[in-house]
């Protein structure tokens, strides 16, 4: 099915470069096409669809060491809490950012107002077992965790993920708990069938940059501060990841709250005190290890990509989030210039711009879906201006703030 | 400098002791000028002996010298990562750099993703050189040769040599030739791809779950090889736990299909493929019918000193013959690599 015109023209050279050939459609054509979807509109599928995993679920009882094992062993970002052993109702996760919380408490920083857990930290000295729920009823920034029956629509579901939540559990016929879906499976979902939804494809050569998503609000550290910053400042803001770099504000990579685990052992307590930078070489070395073949620091788009490179990157690095960098071809657009007046020369190569989360690329597939996605520029040379009042946008600000907490 | 230096310097090379500064701004400087007469891609003719990564595993890397022969008597095509991850990435690199000023027709050494500026300051390199001199010159010397290493060498004009594996921008050895390889790696492109990519079993391209270059499948490579008249492909790139891997076989696509076509409703045993996993000492020679598009060489036995693979070289004849010998991670009485000892872990 060919391209509409108006979806060619947003194509710079840059973006045809990073999917390496000259068109989107020419990538997506190498894919088979999926003919045992029953619909040809994603967005009716039921959520069934999304089953490739089994739940896992704890209950009240379940220790901080015992859920911090299941967490880490079986590489789940969060693990749902019965309300009673046997019941069939969640009332919280228990996550990383509990994890956190509660090595931040144990190794004695006062960052906790709260009584309770200056409660919990007791029960710590006294060598008495601290349960998971103890510490998740804690958690600020905590979703209401919802639970959809399998006959929820993609469409709905989408919906609800574009809100910002990032996962749901999903029920069988019988009303039991049966799996997890996420922002991730729906979009590894509808990437992996992207032939079979011929809907989608106008959207798949659009750039980042005519979608204009993605927020430049960005927390990040400079690869000199300590650890136990990076971890403190992500307990106190609520954020998931950190952007950590260099001092011309280039990304070195980023510490996101998972990281945590490298920390948790006594072995490894040490490295609170360590860099980030240095962090980051332990996190990434690790993971080279392990998957025995080394990543690139850091995952990022610039904003010529196009949504079909932004969705096979996020599909097959596995990451939650892309940051965006200044592309070395690409001239700055003048919005972003703005940002760092006082630099000379203006802006470098892989300087950090913004980020664009899994509630961006939900967001616009769930807009695309009710019609009420930005349109392209009429001409290649109008920039929007990043920060205008688009409703699917969640996080962004008019002012483009980069800032630096120390 | 008299060849007499260089016998010294590879001396203290082979020893684990660092040259002075002054030796490796000379030494940089002559291989820069080596380098930067040859090719994005060397020609060499068999025989030859092709080495994967090395990863500063130092020790390892005699025990290489010591199976394949020494160089100049054996001919060595490295296919890059030279540094990072092991203990001795300086003596590593800064060992090799001698062998090319003073064979420099023996030894052809090609860039890997890890000769990087950027790579470098997170895995370990750039480290090693501040611990080990007090500063960053050294790095910044070594970062600068990286530019001028070739992107891949040729044997025979049927064997193609690059670290990682192909470009979706890059269909013909020509298109290899026009880049500009004098730069740090770009994130993206051709030169890109050439050090990050990795063979895979899908068709056609997909991105790479590394964050750069791309996946290809058997179809790309058997493509790629009939179009520019290439018998295989020769990479490094990733763990191979048996030393070496030989993609897209007659035998791995028959193995894939057998399993594919398994029946696992009932409880018996799938068929499992016969173990034979190479052990050192071990010489493998590939027969006609167990060739495939691609191969990966792997040269760093228990990779970080923990993983517990074997390495490889392959050693190819004339007509392509291919043979792979195995071979372990140096002792470690020779090597004076602490053994890792389990620790009591727990949790806080």
């Amino acid at each position: 099915m060919p391209l509409s015109p108006q979806s060619t023209d947003s194509l710079s050279s840059t973006g045809r470069q990073s999917l390496g050939v000259n068109s989107v459609s020419e990538f997506l054509s190498q894919f088979p096409v999926s003919n045992n979807l029953p619909s040809k509109s994603w967005e009716d599928l039921p959520v069934t669809f999304l089953h490739d995993n089994e739940i896992a679920l704890i209950d009240p009882e379940t220790s901080m060491e015992d859920a911090s094992s299941i967490l880490i062993d079986r590489e789940l970002s969060a693990l749902p809490i019965l309300a009673a052993k046997g019941s069939n109702e969640i009332v919280t996760t228990f996550d990383y950012a509990d994890l956190n919380a509660f090595l931040l408490m144990v190794v004695g920083f006062d960052d906790f107002n709260d009584d309770r857990f200056k409660g919990l930290a007791e029960k710590v000295r006294a060598g008495q077992v601290v349960t998971a729920y103890e510490v998740a009823v804690l958690g600020k920034n905590k979703d209401v965790f919802m639970t959809i029956p399998p006959t929820t629509t993609l469409g709905d579901l989408a919906k609800i993920l574009a809100g910002g939540i990032r996962r749901v559990a999903v029920t069988d016929e019988s009303g039991d708990l049966s799996f997890m879906a996420s922002q991730r499976s729906i979009i590894r979902f509808i990437w992996n069938n992207i032939r079979a939804f011929p809907d989608l494809e106008p959207l798949m050569s659009r750039t980042i940059h005519s979608l204009d998503i993605g927020s430049s609000d960005i927390t990040c550290i400079s690869g000199d501060e300590k650890v136990a910053l990076a971890l403190r400042q992500m307990n106190q803001t609520g954020i998931g990841s950190l952007a950590v770099v260099d001092s011309q504000f280039r990304l070195l990579g980023n510490i996101s709250l998972v990281d945590v685990k490298y920390v948790t052992r006594s072995s490894s307590v040490y490295l609170l005190n360590k860099s980030c930078a240095h962090f980051l070489s332990v996190i990434k070395s690790e993971q080279g290890i392990r998957a025995g073949k080394d990543s690139a620091p850091a995952f990022n788009i610039y904003e010529s990509s196009t949504f079909a490179f932004t969705l096979a990157k996020l599909v097959a690095t596995q990451c939650h989030r892309l940051w965006l960098v200044q592309s070395p071809s690409c001239p700055p657009s003048p919005k972003n210039n703005s940002h760092f007046t006082g630099s000379s020369g203006g802006v470098k190569v892989n300087q950090l711009l913004g980020v664009v989360s899994l509630t961006d690329i939900i967001s616009v597939l769930y807009a695309h879906m009710k019609g009420t996605l930005v349109p392209p520029p009429a001409s290649s040379h109008r920039h929007g201006r990043r920060g205008s009042t688009s409703s699917h946008r969640s996080h962004s600000k008019a002012s483009a703030d980069i800032s630096m907490r120390r | 400098m008299p060849n007499a230096d260089l016998d010294w310097q590879l001396q203290e090379l082979e020893n684990g002791r660092v040259i002075p500064e002054a030796n490796v701004i000379e030494l940089c400087q002559r291989v820069r000028d080596i380098l930067i007469e040859e090719s994005n891609l060397q020609h060499i003719s068999s025989p030859v002996t092709i080495c994967g990564d090395i990863h500063g595993q130092l020790h390892d890397m005699l025990e290489l010298f010591r199976i394949g022969g020494s160089c100049p008597e054996t001919k060595y095509v490295f296919l890059g990562d030279f540094v990072d991850r092991g203990f001795y990435s300086v003596e590593t690199f800064l060992l090799l750099l001698t062998l090319k000023w003073k064979h420099p027709d023996s030894i052809t050494l090609i860039r890997g993703n890890h000769e990087s500026r950027q790579i470098t300051q997170v895995y370990g390199f750039y480290d090693e050189c501040v611990r080990k001199y007090g500063s960053a010159n050294v790095w910044r010397y070594c970062c600068e040769v990286f530019d001028y290493l070739s992107l891949g060498a040729v044997i025979d004009d049927k064997v193609l040599c690059v670290h990682g594996g192909l470009s979706p921008s890059i269909t013909s050895l020509d298109q290899i030739r026009l880049i500009d390889r004098k730069q740090e790696v770009p994130h993206e492109g051709a030169m890109c791809d050439l050090l990050w990519s990795d063979p895979e079993e899908i068709s056609g391209w997909g991105l790479s779950p590394r964050g750069a270059g791309f996946l290809f499948g058997s179809d790309v490579a058997e493509a790629f090889n009939h179009g520019n008249k290439l018998s295989f492909v020769a990479r490094a790139h990733q763990l191979v736990m048996e030393g070496y891997k030989i993609h897209f076989s007659e035998k791995e696509k028959e193995t894939t299909r057998k399993f594919n076509e398994q029946d696992f409703s009932s409880d018996s045993d799938p068929q499992s493929p016969y173990d034979d996993t190479p052990a050192p000492g071990d010489t493998i020679s590939i027969a006609p019918k167990d060739m495939g598009s691609v191969v990966t060489v792997w040269s760093a036995p228990n990779y970080c000193y923990r993983c517990g693979n074997v390495a490889s070289i392959l050693q190819l004849g004339e007509n392509q013959s291919q043979t792979y010998k195995i071979f372990g991670a140096a002792s470690q009485e020779r090597s004076g690599i602490p053994t890792k000892q389990p620790i009591a872990d727990y949790f806080l």
